[in-house]
């Protein structure tokens, strides 16, 4: 695999991590087995931490043990065997049964490998021969970013001190980063700054501020929430930042038992000076319901919609819900273009993604593969679908005796999809559809 | 997956679609939808007018300078026209004790925030308060503790639970008053007036014009992408908006949404159905911070009205 596994491990998931692992220790007393067939740290599971796991799963990083040296993660074995088996570790949460499965940074791991992982700990965890380990990743700060090093970091001029109890905290931060000129985004990541901001920050927003006066809320640029990767555009698309722009830090902030400075940044991919993309690329809400109804005591589910005004394409799908989000997919409702038709409705629906056991802790940007991406008409209407679980049942629900709506509380819901896309003129449409059967065709054709 | 389909999916998508179906022209390229005009981005699920029950339910508490504490309740009216007056009693109370505790008597459609504050003393503890509504056959229940996870400030009401902007800005919310009506009769409009004062932030701004349509080439401004939706919109200046929040039945006002507040007051008609004890509720919004004042009318039975 090319990719790097930079996904972060977070308060929620930590917490269970290391509850499950404090029982664990005592059960691995015993010695490995040995053998020529044996599964062992270094020759089987080591690589496969180095290239998933180790980018959190160090010190200094956001994960709550490091994975780097056998020593290091012999302890945690049963309860790293329990999260990849069950496939909450790597936190990559799509449905791998249902839609669209090809996707850009993908640090899930195959099947194969989640077998090792097992028989390693079933067979005792092992150390094996110190020999075959391999050569330990090496890391600087800038490889913490999902979308490879940032030409331009932004962050805040100073910390924000946030009481250690009491409700959510809001807070706006403007930033004037001296942009001198105007430039075009290729990608963009935002995230709390260090550990400790980690665990306050619920969620927060970047805009773009052009004009403090006229427009102090300008237009948004994108989100980071519990768990959230970044935005990597299309080819050939990318997203105006002009010259003395702010950024305006919109953050949301929830209590956690201790005074916490919290700093949060925002990294930029620019395109190449001079290169003016073809694309406005942008993320938005689809599927938003106004009103949410959630019963006490009940799974309840809402549908959203967004019809498409032109031809799109749309890039990557992240569910966004809060503590009791439960499940979420999007679907595309092609429209029926047959004139002769006597049927009312959709000429055909596909579910594109689906995230079958959502997790708060872990607002996951899944990015389409370039040649799977979906790639749709005018007047396709996205529908989202959003489970909540509103029961006793749900361990992160703070309170299923009540009806819970909508709003921008933790405490609150929301059910509603990001979703990166870029509107495309009919022509390049039509021409990316031939392109796209074509390439098919190819694909189709048997192997000599 | 043991789902409750409480929502009907939309019955509206498919008859949305026939109309850029037909648009189409022959011989165009089957898999590209024509607009003969354009079409809204939002697609609406099934809706129900009437016959839907009353959901009260738990905002938060907040904490009082004294040591009480303020329980916060909303409710939500599942219908989309039918209005409830619902009188104090088996079918609108609090427990334990009083069953009436200030709450609504006439509830409007749809989801009305923070409405009602009942005190509770500083030695609550662990103690519970419940709401409970019953309307068209279907009782429903908010419970009210002091759950950590659910503390509000003054500053998350005034926001609407949009917390923006926090509490180190300097705007603060507007105050009003308004004068209670006499010798007022059912049937007969009168005039109510509110007089609003407030610090002039943020700064009043006019409408802005609609976003131009998305455009497919690079700019900032080419497309805008949508922000929060539980974010606050743009200020657009001082206003207020009238509600009805008890009474035996329903009252008209002239002004229909936040009407503009123009050298410091703003007016409207009203017209009380029914005679009876009527709390109408004024609340003043700066584009950021809001803030109420009840005023009770006691409305005399008129000519049109006698024997009801």
């Amino acid at each position: 695999m090319k990719t790097t596994w930079k996904l972060c491990a977070m308060t929620i998931g930590a917490a269970f991590l290391l509850a499950i692992a404090g029982s664990a220790h005592s059960a691995f007393a015993q010695s490995p087995k040995q053998g020529s067939g044996q599964v062992t740290f270094a020759k089987d599971v080591a690589p496969i931490f180095k290239e998933h796991c180790v980018t959190c799963h160090r010190f200094g990083s956001i994960a709550p043990m490091s994975l780097m040296t056998y020593e290091e993660a012999r302890p945690w074995a049963r309860s790293i065997r329990a999260k990849v088996v069950d496939r909450e570790m790597p936190p990559w949460h799509i449905d791998r049964n249902v839609g669209i499965t090809k996707f850009k940074d993908d640090p899930s791991l195959t099947d194969s490998q989640v077998k090792t992982i097992a028989k390693w700990v079933d067979d005792g965890a092992p150390m094996g021969n110190p020999a075959d380990l391999p050569a330990p990743r090496k890391f600087e700060d800038d490889q913490n970013w999902f979308i490879g090093k940032p030409d331009i970091i932004v962050k805040m001029d100073k910390p924000y001190l946030l009481p250690k109890a009491g409700p959510d905290n809001i807070v706006d931060v403007l930033i004037d980063p001296g942009f001198k000129e105007d430039m075009y985004v290729a990608a963009i990541e935002s995230k709390p700054l260090d550990p400790q901001s980690f665990k306050v920050v619920h969620h927060f927003t970047t805009n773009l501020v052009e004009d403090p006066e006229e427009d102090p809320v300008g237009l948004f640029l994108n989100e980071y929430a519990l768990g959230k990767n970044g935005d990597i555009f299309p080819p050939n698309s990318g997203r105006l930042i002009k010259a003395g722009t702010k950024i305006n830090f919109n953050l949301h902030l929830n209590p956690r038992g201790e005074t916490t400075e919290v700093s949060v940044q925002l990294g930029l991919k620019l395109l190449p000076k001079g290169q003016v993309p073809k694309y406005v690329a942008f993320t938005q809400h689809m599927g938003d319901v106004a009103e949410l109804d959630i019963p006490a005591g009940a799974i309840s589910r809402h549908d959203g919609y967004f019809r498409l005004p032109q031809p799109a394409l749309l890039s990557s799908f992240q569910p966004h819900m809060h503590n009791r989000g439960k499940a979420q997919c999007m679907e595309a409702i092609y429209p029926d273009v047959r004139t002769d038709s006597a049927r009312p409705g959709p000429a055909r629906v596909e579910t594109l993604s689906c995230v079958s056991a959502y997790q708060f802790g872990w607002h996951i940007t899944y990015p389409y593969a370039d040649d799977v991406a979906p790639l749709l008409p005018a007047g396709t209407i996205i529908h989202i679908t959003s489970w909540h679980d509103n029961t006793a049942a749900n361990r992160y629900n703070p309170n299923p005796k009540n009806w819970v709506g909508g709003g921008a509380r933790s405490i609150d819901e929301m059910s509603f999809s990001w979703v990166t896309l870029t509107y495309l003129d009919d022509a390049d449409y039509q021409q990316r559809v031939k392109a796209r059967a074509s390439q098919s065709e190819t694909t189709q054709q048997p192997q000599e | 997956m043991g789902t409750h389909l409480r929502w009907l999916t939309s019955a509206m998508v498919g008859g949305v679609l026939i109309a850029s179906t037909h648009a189409r022209a022959e011989g165009q390229a089957p898999s590209q939808a024509p607009q003969a005009r354009p079409l809204p981005t939002e697609v609406s699920n099934t809706r129900f007018n009437f016959g839907q029950s009353v959901v009260p339910y738990f905002e938060g508490w907040i904490r009082n300078p004294d040591g009480t504490f303020d329980l916060v309740f909303g409710y939500f009216n599942r219908n989309w026209k039918e209005e409830l007056a619902i009188a104090p009693g088996p079918s609108n109370k609090f427990e334990p004790g009083n069953p009436d505790g200030g709450q609504p008597t006439y509830f409007l459609p749809r989801r009305q925030r923070w409405v009602v504050r009942y005190r509770v003393p500083a030695d609550f503890g662990k103690n519970t308060v419940t709401w409970s509504i019953t309307a068209n056959g279907r009782t429903e229940k908010a419970y009210g503790d002091l759950i950590p996870a659910e503390e509000l400030t003054e500053r998350v009401l005034m926001t609407n639970g949009n917390f923006n902007p926090g509490e180190s800005d300097p705007n603060q919310p507007p105050s009003i008053t308004v004068a209670a009506p006499q010798n007022v009769v059912a049937g007969v409009p009168i005039t109510l007036t509110a007089s609003v004062q407030d610090d002039g932030l943020p700064k009043p701004r006019p409408a802005a014009a609609s976003p131009p349509p998305p455009a497919p080439t690079a700019g900032g401004r080419g497309v805008i992408a949508q922000v929060n939706s539980s974010g606050p919109g743009r200020p657009r200046g001082l206003r207020v908006t009238w509600m009805e929040y008890r009474g035996p039945g329903k009252v008209t006002f002239g002004a229909s949404g936040p009407t503009l507040v123009v050298n410091g007051e703003v007016s409207t008609s009203a017209t009380f159905v029914a005679p009876g004890t009527y709390v109408l509720r004024a609340t003043a919004n700066d584009g950021q911070l809001s803030k109420f004042v009840d005023v009770t009318v006691t409305v005399k039975a008129g000519a049109s009205t006698q024997g009801q």
